[in-house]
């Protein structure tokens, strides 16, 4: 109580002038939170014990209206429950801090909660949202989720919120000014062709969602309680799962070059989906892509990315060694050339056979299929929707149907760092 | 189809035996942490069957028994077998994976279930005569692994866990990985009736029988003159004196060493201790291992920098300890502190929070299906009625642990500790 009331007033009364750079850095770390919190909170709710409910988007959860989509497996030797949250991309960099804080305490009191039950908690992050996943046993997972629900529903103590601010600036420590780091931040704000891009969620997108998964749970009391009460998903108008913005008029691509003097290069690229994709044509698409490229690898490529973002855009990360990125870049775009190329139908069939097995591995483990479930949900999905993305066996998409896709993306913008 | 048809015939004098009924038939029939069908076959491998509906993929392991200080020859079967069978999972989008684990040499693939037998096609091939590797590639790497092992203090640990190399007169010394070896230790560990078959996926039995029953080399009593393995159990030294002998002159007896460089370190002193709180299939060892890495954790000596090793390859779930800092005498007293934590603290501080981890780690692997393929082969039992094995039976075991069967853990700490030299 103490220490959070030093602090507080560290943050409102501004930097200390001769202490450690520490408590500098704790500072600016707690004065990027008061950016995101009214300044009255920091010094009043903090103390109290209150939360950083009003900083955290999602934590409006266990309350009437929450969305509970329970998935039923016929077989499981385990289940899995997941909370959702929407991607934390875009907004000010002290925004992203708040956030990366508020979730790292908030994983520490879910697992803190879950101490003794056969569960393990995780927080997962990618384009499409931040996923704190319950790994457990169907025997155990209702009362699982009927915690996290009490936790999220709670104020997070204000232990973990002194570790996670600690936390997270002995990692900005490590990771800032990193070439890596300054490739993430560039490619963040990357400027687009005819509209900005990133940083805007899907219309129709939710502020938490809860999905459980595993076999049994349509008959569990607790958690048709639960869905009786919050299971009121409003059904979106449309099915496609990936939006446009109908004011994108493909253009030039934008490209932005950072010199820099490193020996690895990284490469970015953001691509706009044709309106009306739904999100297993695109994930589809994404894999068959990633084996395209599997398929050229040599050593001079050393890692290789995809994901959809929360605005519905593929993007594609790799990294090279300098004197090769330039050729992988090209590859790449022939790649994608490539797939949409009616001449390449067999290659792309055999390609498909591969992203069904991966397809299928994903699904077949509930808490990766949770997660998948929350993803379209977050995306604007309905429950019906959501549980067909996930579903298993799962229905691919036709070799021809990637195709199409393929020759429905548009290039909006590259990313260079270390050229 | 002939071979189908036959097997089926011949499935009538297999021992079949189904979970649900017996001694266990408390449990429920559908209790997924115990398999369907176990079937013993003839001069043939061990089908383990969990009949999974609903399931979208198919995992295939198979395991073959490890013996003790054969461990180099094993990673390097296994290389070559995952580098046979690469591109054809990869095209399937399977995961492929093998190694040593719990006194086993295992491999395992998952994938679509609809590519099932193309996935049986892997896993047979998994288990299959090691060709003549051009260039020896998995030999090389295997030996530049252990070399790279002797040449440092924690590397010659690991050594001593798997039992690779010894010590001559002063001077450490590691076996030559030669092609003959792997053949002879594929020959040996994979025949057929020394295998077990693991398969997780809605599939029927005649399938399993059609597609796995003839998995590995033939099995060893068809191949005369060659003695039975050595029990997994039996030392390092009863190991090597069953393996000579009447194997032939290609057989282990015919291994050859080589010295290995392993330089001191100028700048520190290191201790180390060898120990075993149980098998690796043992629910009370993990709990156990658990209790004493969260004790463990609490032992802080300044300038000392403590490391615990547990390899997974071995069944007798041999666990290591290194202690580094300055001073010979320093790091003799750090280790003996850390030992402490379970030979005089006696781990009741931090026995429950082990049993929570252990059964964690447990409930939270069994869920996919690598983990439930694993899971199985550890708890694995002749009797798929068991109660004390397979997945529920650790689980539970787990569930109903006493300070008595932490008193056993400490007694086989006790039993086995070994304090080798790495320094050299």
């Amino acid at each position: 109580m103490t220490r959070w009331r030093t602090i507080a007033a560290l943050a409102t009364a501004g930097p200390p002038e001769r202490t450690s750079p520490r408590a500098v850095t704790r500072w600016r770390t707690l004065a990027a939170l008061a950016t995101v919190l009214p300044s009255a909170a920091l010094v009043t709710v903090l103390p109290a014990h209150a939360g950083l409910r009003t900083g955290h988007a999602g934590l409006r959860t266990g309350q009437s209206g929450t969305p509970l989509v329970v998935v039923e497996r016929e077989w499981a030797a385990g289940a899995s429950a997941v909370l959702g949250l929407p991607a934390a991309t875009g907004g000010a960099a002290a925004e992203q801090r708040a956030h990366r804080i508020t979730d790292r305490a908030l994983l520490a009191a879910l697992r803190e909660a879950t101490v003794g039950a056969p569960a393990r908690v995780t927080l997962e992050r990618d384009g499409s949202g931040r996923y704190f996943v319950a790994t457990t046993t169907p025997d155990a997972v209702e009362e699982v989720l009927r915690t996290m629900r009490r936790v999220a529903a709670s104020p997070i103590p204000s232990r973990h919120l002194a570790e996670a601010v600690d936390a997270v600036a002995r990692e900005d420590a490590f990771r800032v000014g990193s070439p890596r780091s300054r490739f993430d931040s560039a490619f963040a704000s990357r400027p687009s062709g005819s509209d900005p891009v990133g940083g805007r969620p899907a219309r129709g997108s939710r502020d938490s969602v809860w999905v459980v998964v595993g076999p049994g749970l349509l008959s569990s009391p607790g958690v048709a309680d639960a869905r009786a009460r919050g299971d009121g998903l409003p059904a979106p108008s449309g099915v496609a799962l990936v939006r446009s913005n109908r004011r994108f008029v493909p253009g030039e691509p934008m490209r932005t070059e950072l010199p820099a003097d490193v020996v690895t290069t990284w490469v970015g690229s953001a691509y706009r989906f044709a309106s009306a994709t739904t999100l297993l044509d695109a994930h589809f698409l994404r894999l068959v892509l990633e084996g395209w490229m599997e398929s050229l690898r040599d050593p001079s490529l050393y890692e290789f990315a995809t994901e959809i973002d929360s605005s519905g855009q593929l993007l594609v990360r790799f990294s090279a060694s300098r004197e090769d990125a330039g050729a992988w870049e090209a590859r790449l775009d022939r790649a994608v050339a490539a797939v949409a190329e009616a001449g390449n139908a067999g290659q792309v069939a055999a390609l498909m056979r591969r992203a069904r097995g991966v397809w299928s591995r994903r699904m077949a483990d509930p808490a990766a299929c949770a997660r998948a479930v929350a993803e379209a949900l977050l995306r604007g999905a309905s429950a019906e929707q959501a549980k067909a993305f996930a579903a298993t066996p799962p229905v691919p998409p036709s070799p021809g149907s990637v195709a199409e896709v393929a020759r429905g993306l548009s290039l909006t913008a590259r990313v260079s760092y270390g050229t | 189809m002939f071979l189908s048809a036959g097997l089926l015939l011949a499935a009538g004098t297999v021992g079949v035996l189904q979970a649900g009924d017996g001694p266990a038939a408390d449990r429920p029939a559908s209790d997924p942490l115990v398999p369907d069908s176990v079937l013993a076959l003839p001069q043939g491998p061990t089908l383990v069957l969990e009949r999974a509906t609903g399931l979208p993929v198919v995992g295939v392991r198979i395991s073959a028994p490890l013996e003790p200080g054969w461990h180099g020859v094993a990673r390097a079967l296994v290389d070559q077998a995952l580098e046979r069978t690469r591109a054809q999972a990869d095209a399937l989008g399977a995961s492929l994976r093998g190694g040593l684990e719990d006194g086993r040499i295992a491999y395992q693939v998952v994938g679509d279930l609809r590519d099932v037998d193309e996935l049986a096609w892997i896993a047979r091939r998994l288990a299959s005569l090691p060709a003549d590797e051009p260039g020896g590639a998995a030999l090389a790497r295997e030996e530049a692994r252990m070399n790279r092992l002797a040449e440092t203090p924690q590397g010659r640990l690991v050594l001593e866990l798997t039992g690779d190399g010894r010590s001559e007169d002063g001077r450490r010394r590691l076996p030559v990985v030669a092609p003959e070896d792997v053949r002879e230790l594929w020959r040996r560990s994979h025949a057929r009736d020394r295998l077990r078959v693991f398969v997780l996926g809605d599939v029927p039995v005649p399938w399993l029988l059609a597609d796995l029953s003839r998995v590995g080399a033939p099995p060893l009593d068809a191949a005369p003159g060659v003695d039975a393995a050595p029990p997994i159990n039996a030392s390092r030294h009863d190991a090597r004196s069953a393996l000579s002998g009447p194997s032939g002159p290609s057989g282990p007896d015919a291994r050859k060493y080589r010295s290995a460089s392993s330089p001191g370190t100028p700048l520190y002193a290191w201790s180390a201790a060898t120990f075993s709180f149980g098998r690796a299939a043992d629910p009370v060892a993990a709990a156990a291992t658990e209790a004493f890495r969260a004790g463990l954790a609490k032992v802080v000596v300044p300038g000392v920098v403590l490391r615990l090793h547990a390899s997974r390859e071995g069944a007798d779930g041999r666990l290591g300890i290194a202690a580094r800092t300055g001073r010979a005498e320093v790091a003799d007293a750090a280790l003996d502190a850390a030992l402490a934590v379970a030979t005089e603290g006696g781990l009741e501080p931090w026995w429950q929070r082990g049993v929570d981890e252990a059964r964690r780690q447990l409930a939270t692997a069994v869920g996919t299906p690598d983990g439930w393929l694993e899971l199985a082969d550890r708890y694995f039992s002749s009797d798929a009625r068991d109660a004390g094995a397979w997945p529920r039976g650790a689980l539970d075991r787990l569930d109903s642990l006493t300070e008595a069967d932490m008193a056993a853990a400490l007694d086989r700490l006790r039993k086995t500790l070994a304090r080798p030299r790495i320094d050299t």
